[in-house]
C-alpha cells in the first residue's frame, strides 16, 4: 500500500488502520455518493483515498471525509458517515434554526440570497454590536468575516461572500473563546481551543517581521497542523479593519489579530484541553449532536464566554457543525495532550453500538497516544 | 397533475424557498438567478420524490444556466417514463 499518495490526514488514518491490522488499500478514484435513490459525486475528485474495512463494512477516507460503502448497492456508491444528517449540517442557517428549536444558543442573525443584496446590506443597522458575515455553506473558515464594526467593511464582506456563494449569513459576532468539540457518537472525544492568530509588538519590528518570527518558530517545530502563516490579502484586510498595515511597528505589548477565525488553515494555534473546560459543555454539545438524527462524527464550533462557568443560556453560542472535521491538530497540537483521534474513529467504526458507560467510553474513545 | 399545475407548484415551492412572492418569479429565470445551491437542489429533489413517488436526480437542479422551464420539461419527460415506486 503506497501511503505516500495520501494527503496528511489520510496518512494519519492509514497508520491507525495498519496498527490495527485492518484490510486496507490506497485507491485513486472519484467516488459517488448516494442521495436518496440517485448518486452524485462525493467531492474531492482526483485524489487518493484510503480504503479500509472495519467490522465487516468498507470505508473510504480522505481530508477528514469518511464514507461507508452501501451494502448490496450495485452502483458501488458511498454514503457519508453522517448519512441523512449531512444535508442539514451543510446548511448553516437551517442547522442554526434546528439547534434554536431544540433550546441551544446560537448567534442571532439571518440568511440572505445574493439576489437580495439590498436586504443583506440593510441588515447591518439591526445589530448593536460587531457583526459576522459568512457563506451559508462554506468550510475551513473561508469567506468568514467576524468582528465587523464599520459599515464600509460590512459592505466589502458582503460583496466578497456574494462573489463566491449564493447565500450569505449575517449574524451577531459573538465574543469569547473559540472551541472545536470533536464528536464521535455518542460522546465528545476531544476539545480543541483555537487561538486566533495574532502578533504582539516589541516597539521595533513591523507586523511583517513579527509574522516571519512566528513562522520561524513554526518551521522549527515542523508540525503538519501548523504550517507557516501566509501573508495574503485576507490578512491585510483583517489588519486594515483594525487600522493596521503590514509595515506598521506595534508598540511593546500591542496586539494585532491576523484573522478572526480560529481554523488551523487561517493560522490559528491548536491547544488541546480537557478539564480546563467546565464538563457541562461536553454534555451540552453531545446533546446538540444527538438532536440531529444520523449524526455520527463531526466537529462542533462553539464560542464560550467563560469556559470555567457552567453552560447557561447566554454564555455560549454554537456556530456550526463540520461534516469533515480536520484531525491533524489532535495528533499534532501546538500545546496540550495528544489525542489519537484516528484511533477513536476506528474504535467507533469497529463497534457501532458502543457502551453507554461514560467512563468506559472515555477509555475507549479518548485514548491518549 | 398537468404540466401547468406542476409549473405552478414549482413556482410556489421556489417562492417559499427564497422568500419572495411567486408573482415576482417566472419560469424563464435560471437557477443561478434564484441563487439555488446544492442544498436547495437536494431538498427540491427529495420534495419531488416524495410528491411524485419517482426517483429524482438532484443533479437536475445543479446546472445554474438552466431555467426553471428547462428543468420542468426535463423532469416532466422523466416523470412520464419513470416507473412508480
Amino acid at each position: 500500500m503506497n501511503v505516500d499518495q495520501l494527503e496528511p490526514m489520510g496518512r494519519l488514518m492509514a497508520d491507525a488502520v495498519l496498527a490495527r491490522e485492518l484490510p486496507a488499500s490506497v485507491e485513486m478514484f472519484e467516488p459517488v455518493e448516494r442521495v436518496s435513490v440517485h448518486t452524485s459525486k462525493l467531492g474531492l475528485p482526483n485524489r487518493a483515498w484510503l480504503r479500509f474495512e472495519a467490522a465487516g463494512k468498507t470505508y473510504i477516507f480522505s481530508s477528514g471525509l469518511l464514507a461507508e460503502q452501501i451494502e448490496g448497492d450495485s452502483s458501488n456508491a458511498w454514503r457519508h458517515i453522517n448519512g441523512d444528517a449531512f444535508s442539514l449540517m451543510s446548511d448553516k442557517h437551517a442547522l442554526k434554526n434546528h439547534l434554536l428549536s431544540h433550546g441551544f444558543s446560537v448567534p442571532n442573525g439571518h440568511m440572505y440570497r445574493r439576489r437580495n443584496m439590498a436586504q443583506a446590506l440593510a441588515a447591518f443597522e439591526a445589530f448593536d454590536g460587531p457583526v459576522c458575515v459568512k457563506p451559508n455553506s462554506g468550510s475551513e473558515g473561508i469567506g468568514v468575516f467576524p468582528g465587523i464594526t464599520e459599515r464600509s467593511w460590512f459592505e466589502i464582506a458582503i460583496e466578497k461572500v456574494a462573489e463566491l456563494y449564493p447565500k450569505i449569513v449575517v449574524e451577531e459576532s459573538v465574543s469569547g473563546t473559540h472551541f472545536r468539540f470533536f464528536y464521535i457518537a455518542p460522546h465528545i472525544a476531544a476539545i480543541r481551543m483555537g487561538v486566533v492568530p495574532s502578533v504582539e509588538g516589541d516597539g521595533r519590528q513591523t507586523i511583517t517581521d513579527l509574522i516571519a518570527q512566528k513562522n520561524r518558530e513554526r518551521a522549527r517545530r515542523r508540525l503538519v497542523s501548523h504550517l507557516p502563516i501566509e501573508t495574503n490579502r485576507n490578512v491585510e484586510d483583517y489588519l486594515a479593519m483594525q487600522g493596521y498595515r503590514l509595515t506598521d511597528v506595534l508598540a511593546p505589548g500591542e496586539k494585532a489579530l491576523l484573522s478572526g477565525v480560529s481554523n488551523g488553515g487561517a493560522g490559528a494555534e491548536t491547544i488541546l484541553v480537557d478539564d480546563e473546560v467546565h464538563p457541562s459543555y461536553r454534555r451540552l454539545v453531545e446533546k446538540a449532536c444527538q438532536s440531529v438524527p444520523g449524526l455520527n462524527i463531526c466537529g462542533v464550533d462553539i464560542v464560550i464566554a467563560d469556559e470555567k462557568k457552567p453552560a447557561g443560556k447566554n454564555n455560549y453560542w454554537i456556530l456550526e457543525f463540520n461534516n469533515n472535521p480536520t484531525i491533524l491538530g489532535y495528533h499534532y497540537p501546538w500545546e496540550g495532550r495528544v489525542i489519537d483521534i484516528c484511533g477513536c474513529i476506528l474504535n467507533f467504526l469497529m463497534d457501532r453500538a458502543p457502551s453507554t458507560d461514560p467512563q468506559g467510553m472515555k477509555k475507549t474513545y479518548g485514548a491518549d497516544l | 397533475m398537468t404540466f401547468d399545475e406542476l409549473s405552478e407548484w414549482l413556482l410556489v415551492y421556489v417562492a417559499v424557498m427564497i422568500g419572495q412572492p411567486s408573482e415576482t418569479l417566472s419560469l424563464d429565470m435560471t437557477l443561478r438567478d434564484l441563487d439555488m445551491d446544492s442544498v436547495d437542489s437536494v431538498n427540491l429533489a427529495l420534495e419531488l420524490e416524495k410528491k411524485f413517488e419517482v426517483p429524482v436526480d438532484p443533479e437536475l437542479f445543479l446546472n445554474g444556466d438552466k431555467s426553471l422551464n428547462n428543468v420542468l420539461v426535463t423532469f416532466w419527460e422523466q416523470l412520464a417514463k419513470a416507473p412508480k415506486r
